[in-house]
């Protein structure tokens, strides 16, 4: 009984200076859409790269079905990666290219030719054999190195931001095609992306990176909604931020003196006593405006600005120099009156996170 | 894409100007002279100062005596050794310098291409200093104790042709090959290996080829090198390492037959050009990195 497809202990890579990856620890199940995911530099892709063998690891190891492969090569791994540019051969056409990894394995040729047709029809490319690299759109081209990743059924697929390279419609539309190849193939994908929307719409499991180490591996929603550093908080999804210290605490029930205000805040996943400051974060769509009924917090922000975005509305206000976000739908906005300055925003004691203040630095954009 | 530039080109017709100064120069410089060596070559001297009007005279004698066209394949053969040395040596360090390299890079590259700036002549002169009788080449076989007495195999004969003629091709071969090496993506060598092939596999099935554009004008232009050249076979090859350019050389020289050496050295231009075209086919697939 295999307990992981992959594993990664203790995995560290230092490129002269710099530590690209520190310490990773990641277990990769068995059949799950698994992404990695980060901003740029956070070193997912020295991570994959390494599960591929293409990196030698500074320190740790990583297992392949329970095997330590560390020390074998890439091309005796068995997990195949599509490449970020697709990396086809140009001087071999599509049959030729798909066909390298077969003749590398000395899979015999009529063997291979069906497997080559096989894999073709899979991604939706059959006739398109003889094309070179050059003949080819960019969205053929990936589902061309998709192919030639398949066709040797690697324990595990890894994908590098595979769809970096196309225009948004298209990425669109081979995101469901991917996801829906991954389902049907119930193999293990490894997936690259600085884009959360991407990996949340996708994946079974994520691990949030920066700087080099992981964050938070879980699934999506417990990602977006519990997210256990601020850091993961900020890359994912749209997030305000309140400042304040800390004036008392009963349990797990802190009360923060923050905005002029008295907030009442659970306290989470890290011990946070009174004199402390503390990061108070709460998603735009939780904050509520003008919400009839009482809340367990209340401001009084400053209306700055209302903006259309199609489907919804975000309006933007402020206490002092702490800026906050809340979405609101048509109807939503019939409560904010005419030329009113003034708003009121509440929310719920749930729907808020606190995590102290060293966190601050790791923000994304604020 | 050609279509394209066909359509721009017609809409600029000053870009047209831009190519005279091209075309003067290849008529002064290239054209009118073959021309005149064309029509020098269909006349005999049948003695000083008797010139025969036009026949096939020049061209029957190459075929009919075999010392020209023996020579004269001997001289291929000559070439081709060369050029098959010049990219042999200069492979590795092409490859080992465009693609294991990081830092010296350009430092080693200079290096490589500094015996271009030294003269010709004086380059082949070190060569009879390195190969020669009490040369360097046998005073280190001497003192390593390999050799007994200096060996006379290393100087005027087509070893040494050929060596001394692939150092001076191997700048013109490094350069073209550098270049194409270069040019190759790190991914796809990891995706060669990511897919199982191994480095030598790798090196066979992608790295050669895709650097055959390199390859191919390397051959060129050494093949070309040693197939005219003179001087080194004259300086170092003794009897043996006579090659054809010599005897056309000769022409215009001691046997003064300026219409016969016309004729052979037209015959070697239009091989040389041949082979070019023929090479050239087979060859460079600009714009394959997509």
């Amino acid at each position: 009984m295999i307990t992981h497809e992959i594993e990664l202990i203790n995995i560290s890579k230092v490129f002269k200076d710099v530590v690209a990856v520190d310490d990773v620890n990641i277990q990769i199940r068995q059949g799950e859409f698994f992404s990695l995911l980060g901003p740029s530099g956070c070193g997912k892709t020295t991570t994959l790269r390494m599960i591929a063998g293409l990196e030698t690891p500074s320190s740790g190891d990583i297992l392949i079905e329970d095997e330590d492969v560390t020390d074998v090569p890439a091309y005796h791994r068995d997990v195949n990666t599509v490449f970020q540019d697709y990396a086809i051969f140009p001087h071999m056409n599509v049959y030729e290219n798909i066909y390298y990894p077969l003749r590398m394995k000395k899979i015999p040729r009529k063997d291979a030719h069906n497997r080559i047709l096989n894999v073709l029809k899979l991604v939706n490319m059959d006739g398109f054999e003889h094309r070179f690299s050059n003949q080819l759109s960019g969205g053929q081209r990936q589902r061309i190195a998709l192919a030639r990743a398949l066709v040797n059924e690697p324990k595990a697929l890894l994908l590098d931001e595979p769809l970096g390279a196309l225009d948004f419609k298209l990425r669109i539309a081979m995101q469901s095609a991917l996801k829906e190849l991954q389902t049907k193939l119930s193999m293990t994908f490894v997936y690259v992306t600085h884009d959360q929307t991407e990996a949340i719409t996708m994946s079974d499991r994520i691990a949030v990176m920066n700087n080099g180490k992981v964050h938070q591996v879980g699934t999506p929603d417990e990602i977006y909604n519990n997210p256990t550093t601020a850091f993961v908080a900020s890359f994912i999804g749209e997030m305000n931020f309140i400042e304040g210290v800390v004036t008392k605490r009963h349990a797990d029930i802190l009360e923060v003196n923050a905005l002029s205000s008295s907030l009442t805040c659970k306290c989470g996943n890290y011990d946070i006593n009174p004199d402390e400051t503390v990061l108070i974060c709460i998603r735009p769509e939780k904050l509520h405006i003008n919400a009839q009924g009482k809340q367990d917090n209340e401001i009084e922000p400053v209306l700055k600005r209302i903006i259309f975005r199609g489907n919804d509305y975000e309006v933007r206000a402020a206490i002092g120099e702490t800026e906050l976000r809340a979405v609101m739908d048509h109807q939503g906005l019939k409560k904010i009156g005419k030329d009113s300055e003034s708003i009121k925003a509440s929310w719920d004691i749930e729907d808020a996170i606190v995590f102290p203040i060293y966190m601050k630095e790791d923000l994304v954009g604020y | 894409m050609k279509a394209k530039e066909k359509t721009r080109a017609a809409q600029k017709p000053k870009s047209y100007f831009i190519g005279v100064p091209i075309a003067v120069w290849m008529i002064v410089i290239v054209i009118i002279p073959v021309l005149i060596m064309l029509s020098m070559s269909f006349r005999v001297k049948l003695a000083p100062q008797v010139v025969s009007p036009i026949s096939l005279g020049n061209y029957i004698e190459f075929f009919k005596k075999p010392i020209y066209w023996k020579l004269f394949l001997k001289s291929f053969r000559i070439s081709l050794m060369v050029s098959i040395v010049a990219i042999v040596a200069s492979y590795p360090l092409a490859y080992f310098i465009s693609r294991k390299l990081k830092r010296f890079r350009n430092l080693l590259f200079m290096l490589i291409i500094t015996p271009l700036w030294v003269s010709y002549l004086i380059r082949i002169i070190a060569w009879r200093t390195i190969l020669g009788n009490k040369g360097l080449l046998n005073l280190i076989l001497l003192k390593i104790g390999i050799i007994q007495e200096p060996l006379r195999l290393f100087l005027y004969n087509q070893f040494a042709v050929i060596i001394t003629l692939a150092y001076i091709a191997i700048p013109f071969v490094f350069i073209p090959l550098y270049t194409a090496l270069e040019k190759i993506p790190k991914n796809l060598i990891d995706a060669s290996i990511d897919l199982g092939a191994n480095e030598v596999k790798t090196l066979m099935r992608i790295i050669i080829p895709l650097s055959s554009p390199g390859l191919i004008t390397g051959f060129m232009l050494s093949f070309i090198i040693a197939l005219g050249d003179y001087i080194i076979p004259q300086q170092i090859g003794g009897s043996g390492g006579i090659m054809y350019g010599n005897i056309v050389w000769s022409q215009f020289g001691i046997i003064s037959n300026w219409y016969l050496g016309a004729a052979l050295g037209f015959i070697l231009f239009a091989t040389a050009a041949v082979i070019i075209g023929v090479v050239r086919r087979f060859g460079s697939r600009e714009g394959v990195y997509m």
